[in-house]
């Protein structure tokens, strides 16, 4: 493979900033991972996968001026680049294709597990 | 809605200061909104703790998630896991720059680390540790007394200890043992030797040994004279590999069987090779030089036969009734004594108790010498630790200019002490752990080379808490001085361009307190290699003794004939044929061997105390009140020679002298001198254990009470005239040549005569005589390594000092070459730097020596503490070893190039 794949977190991590509409804090992006997957995450998970996303030009980052945001803290915040969004796609063409034809084995397994948001 | 719950104050501290600034403003405002967050949801305690767990994580998993994003140009502060990791790895490419300062400083330290926990360990196993017992201080050892002979340490009777267990009320119990040796022939296997103690029921609970399996002895197994032994753990093993059904089986001891009752643990020891070594005789298998382990226990019988109440076999051992004093117990003691002398006249003559506590019996001997050692390893962990203070203060000196650099372009102390925090700190945990590997090794080697009367030495260990409390003194003075120093240089950093002088004065007081520390150095090095220099004297004057017999080319084998074959019936003696026949088979075997110049048997072998007998000189009846007993050394034709020991006048004991000719005795000129004065003594005779023997002759004196004590009075008796009764002895052969073959030969010739003899305590007697100072020679090598390895570091000390003030003086020393001076003063001032010093060290060091001089009295041995043979050669070597030191950086003064010092900035 030419590019290293998405891990399985920051997968999650940057579906997640596309839910809240492609640009957020961290914290947000802890809270609707954890509103969706349904268990606790760690920030320093959420902090780490961030910090590699944006080595490979998969999330930008821009840190606010104190001051001119809500709360007045310099708070950084990150957005979805194109080919982030690239790569997502063509990892769930990849994961779809495997998956065709697998619904009957798996017929209401998968969204029981869910937990209601707040 | 209400103002969310701020996070715990001191949490959010803990993170904005271990985050890497550009991270810590985002990551704390975000985990504040998380928080208020949690609070909504779960409560504010909940949340709370949650905020706790991210302000310790957050940090770590970050650090250990690898290198951080590009940090900001700006930034002033990293992450205090990345600054540690920095100062680290910039500390270890320091020590790899100065390879020689690293290693001298590791080595030195590990050493010293390492040898410390060894010692330190080895007090505490066997001084230190409480005992398997609660009350082993309550313990006494109960002897008999003779004012006749003034020992004060005898064994007693078994009636006299029946009597005094029966009336003493000091006592919560008195238990006795006899110490005696039993050969045990496994099915199919060589016959081996067993050390036996027979003990009364009281005994083994007392001194708290406690069976692992089976039963301990009980009152009825004396009384009833049941046939039971108890076994040790090792014996079990090595015999019934460890099988339960051990219990109950039969077990040969001297060909008659016992039947085994219970096993005892190997770890249990209450010194009992110390307990027979005291006595002033009646040692049993204690004379063995090597270690011996008690193998197998049998119930004291009384027997009023073969035990009267002349014989003294008994060791007797008491523990203290509750709130009796030793005073009280010795009181009452001496009074039923008194009694005993009234009731037997005839056995107790001049006989008192003597109550003397366990603990220094067993301890006594070796207190002193391990707290030489101890004191001795002590000054080396001194000297090394001022030495690697003295070499940090060394390096802090000469990077002044590197931490004015880093003061100046912002470094705080804080930051500064860290850096040399880590570099003090991978230092001494390098030499750390290279110390706790060696403190192994040396506790092994210890354990295995320390001379048999050490007790207890099993259950030596490495302590941790002796290793934590060296690798603390360590560190702890390796980071004293050299952090110190290091944050005054700092201070003093930006004065430096403005006032020179200031920081010239400066740094001569820093010369000047290290200086100090090489004094240090040298004076406690002194100390030691001072006390090292007595040992080694006291040894060589030890080796000078003459022990009155020639032990070069002697072998020696013992053995213990079994009365079950070789009868012991008092109504023939001494007329034991079975006995007798073996005795001359073997010495006639013995001579024929290939090489043997002479051979011959005895009941005690040379350096083996034997045993004392009252006796008479026939007409002088009256005289015999008052004297000391006399030691009764029992020997073959031959015996004379095959030792080397010198014949004064008359004759030696021959083959004319058998069981039916006359009897006869030869004394040593001790006892003619004590006896007979200038009067003639051959023709008297001497009388004892009812037959008077003519004196045929008189020889040189011999030393059987250990080498520094004097020959005591001796008579040398035909053996056929006076067999033993347990059957022991031992065969003794002098050659020509090479002494290995002898050692497999004579056991082989004892098993020819007799199958089912084991042969024990086969050497030679060059052996035997070493090991009567092994414990001297083991302090002695002991306390000279620490005192070599003192003087060494001592040495690099004095040499560091010069070598630094050589390079401060670098210009001084140039302008005063190019005006001419001559390279040789300039030379001689250096030498005369580090002589003055060594003077310094010298005079406080034997100072110091005098001081200690009473530690080392009781190990010393012809030679007084202040030896002034031993001081003078001391300093002698001292200076020796200044001058060698300061000569290298001396020469490197005399090369100074006037231009190149010049240029360059002092």
């Amino acid at each position: 493979m030419p590019r290293e794949a998405l891990g399985e977190f920051e997968h999650q991590v940057l579906l997640a900033i596309l839910q809240l509409g492609g640009r957020a804090y961290s914290a947000p992006i802890v809270t609707e991972l954890e509103a969706r997957s349904g268990r606790a995450v760690a920030p320093a998970a959420v902090y780490i996968a961030l910090r590699r996303l944006e080595q490979r030009g998969l999330v930008r980052s821009v840190k606010a001026e104190p001051g001119r945001l809500e709360g007045g803290r310099g708070r950084r915040t990150f957005s979805v680049t194109a080919e982030a969004v690239g790569k997502l796609r063509e990892s769930r063409r990849a994961f779809e294709a495997l998956w065709s034809g697998l619904d009957p084995l798996f017929a209401g397994g998968a969204a029981s597990r869910r937990r209601k948001r707040p | 809605m209400t103002r969310p719950a701020a996070p715990p104050r001191l949490a959010r501290w803990l993170l904005t200061v271990t985050l890497p600034a550009h991270l810590a403003e985002d990551v704390a405002a975000n985990l504040d909104d998380l928080h208020a967050n949690r609070v909504f949801q779960r409560g504010s305690t909940r949340a709370g703790l949650w905020y706790w767990r991210q302000a310790l994580w957050f940090p770590l998993r970050l650090a250990m998630a690898g290198r951080p994003a590009a940090p900001d140009p700006c930034q002033r502060r990293t992450s205090l896991m990345r600054s540690i990791l920095l100062d680290l790895s910039h500390a270890v490419r320091l020590h790899r720059s100065r390879p020689g300062f690293t290693l001298v400083a590791v080595l030195s330290l590990a050493v010293a680390i390492g040898f410390t926990t060894a010692i330190f360990s080895v007090v505490d196993g066997v001084l230190l540790r409480p005992t398997p017992l609660a009350d082993f201080d309550r313990l006494m050892m109960v002897w008999e007394t003779d004012r006749n002979t003034g020992t004060t340490r005898e064994p007693a009777s078994v009636p006299d200890f029946i009597d005094y267990r029966a009336t003493a009320r000091s006592f919560a119990s008195l238990g006795a043992l006899i110490a005696g040796e039993a050969n045990l022939v496994p099915p199919g296997r060589d016959p081996v030797r067993l050390a036996v103690l027979s003990v009364t029921h009281e005994l083994l609970p007392m001194v708290g040994v406690t069976p692992i399996g089976g039963r301990a002895f009980t009152e009825e197994d004396a009384r009833l004279g049941r046939p039971v032994v108890l076994i040790s753990e090792s014996l079990w093993t090595r015999m019934f590999n460890r099988a339960p059904g051990a219990i109950g089986l039969n077990l040969l001891l001297n060909e008659v069987p016992y039947q085994v009752v219970g096993v005892v643990p190997d770890a249990t020891d209450f010194g009992v090779l110390q307990v027979l070594s005291a006595a002033a005789y009646a040692r049993a298998f204690a004379d063995r030089t090597r270690r011996v382990r008690v193998d197998a226990w049998l119930p004291l019988q009384p027997d009023p036969e073969g035990l009267p109440r002349s014989t003294h076999p008994a060791f007797m051992i008491g523990k203290l009734a509750n709130d009796v004093s030793v005073l009280q117990a010795q009181e009452e003691m001496t009074r039923l004594a008194a009694g005993l002398e009234e009731t037997y006249p005839d056995d107790n003559t001049a006989r008192g108790i003597h109550v003397e506590a366990l603990s220094e019996i067993v301890f006594g001997k070796v207190r002193p010498a391990f707290l030489a050692l101890v004191g001795a390893v002590a000054l080396v962990l001194l000297v090394a630790c001022v030495n690697v203070a003295n070499l940090l203060l060394a390096q802090s000196e000469a990077r002044r200019g590197e931490v004015a650099i880093r003061a100046a372009l912002g470094a705080d102390r804080l930051r500064l002490a860290r850096q040399f925090f880590a570099e003090t700190l991978s230092l001494t945990l390098v030499a750390a752990a290279l110390g706790v590997g060696l403190a192994y090794g040396v506790l092994a080697w210890l354990v295995a080379s320390a001379p048999a009367e050490v007790p207890r030495l099993t259950t030596a260990a490495i302590d941790v808490r002796v290793l934590s409390v060296t690798v603390a003194i360590a560190v702890g003075a390796g980071l004293v001085f050299g952090l110190v120093p290091t944050l005054q240089a700092g201070r003093a950093a930006l004065r430096i361009g403005l006032a020179a002088g200031v920081a010239r004065t400066a740094a001569r007081a820093r010369r000047r307190s290290r200086a100090a520390l090489v004094v240090a150095e040298l004076a406690l090095a002194v100390m030691l290699v001072a006390g090292a220099g007595l040992l080694v004297r006291s040894f060589w004057l030890l080796q000078q003794i003459n022990p009155g017999f020639e032990p070069s080319g002697v072998v020696k084998a013992e053995y213990q004939l079994p009365s079950s074959r070789y009868p012991v019936d008092f109504s023939v003696w001494p007329d034991f044929k079975e006995q007798h026949a073996f005795t001359r088979t073997l010495v006639e075997r013995a001579r024929r061997l290939p090489g043997v110049r002479s051979a011959a048997v005895a009941g005690n072998h040379p350096l083996d105390p034997g045993f004392t007998n009252s006796f008479l000189v026939v007409g002088r009846e009256a005289e015999a009140s008052t004297w000391p007993e006399i030691s009764v050394r029992r020997v073959t034709s031959g015996y004379f020679e095959t030792v080397g020991l010198r014949l004064v006048r008359g004759r030696v004991i021959d083959d004319r002298d058998t069981t039916d000719g006359a009897p006869v005795a030869v004394i040593n000129e001790a006892a003619a001198e004590r006896f007979f004065g200038d009067g003639e003594p051959l023709g008297h005779e001497i009388r004892f254990w009812g037959t008077s023997r003519r004196i045929v002759g008189i020889v040189a004196n011999e030393r059987f009470q250990g080498l520094t004590t004097p020959a005591p009075i001796a008579v040398y008796t035909p053996l056929a005239q006076t067999p033993g009764t347990n059957g022991a002895g031992v065969l003794l052969v002098k050659a020509d040549g090479d002494l290995e073959p002898l050692g497999a030969a004579l056991p082989r010739l004892i098993r020819e005569i007799d199958p089912m003899l084991a042969a024990f305590g086969v050497e030679p007697l060059g052996d035997t005589k070493a090991q009567a100072t092994a414990d001297r020679r083991f302090t002695m090598t002991l306390v000279g390594l620490f005192a070599a390895m003192a003087l060494a570091l001592a040495g690099l000390g004095v040499h560091g000092v010069l070598s630094y003030g050589v390079a401060q003086r670098r210009r001084e020393i140039g302008i005063r070459m190019a005006l001419g001076a001559q390279p040789d003063r300039v030379r001689w001032q250096v030498v005369g730097e580090g002589l003055a010093l060594s003077g310094a060290g010298l005079a406080i060091g034997v100072a110091g020596t005098l001081a200690l001089s009473g530690w080392l009295r009781s190990l010393l041995y012809g030679v007084t503490p202040i030896d002034p043979l031993t001081l003078s050669a001391v300093g002698g070597l001292l200076v020796v070893v200044a001058a060698v030191a300061s000569y290298v950086p001396a020469r490197a003064a005399t090369r100074v190039d006037p231009v190149v010092a010049l240029r360059v900035e002092a």
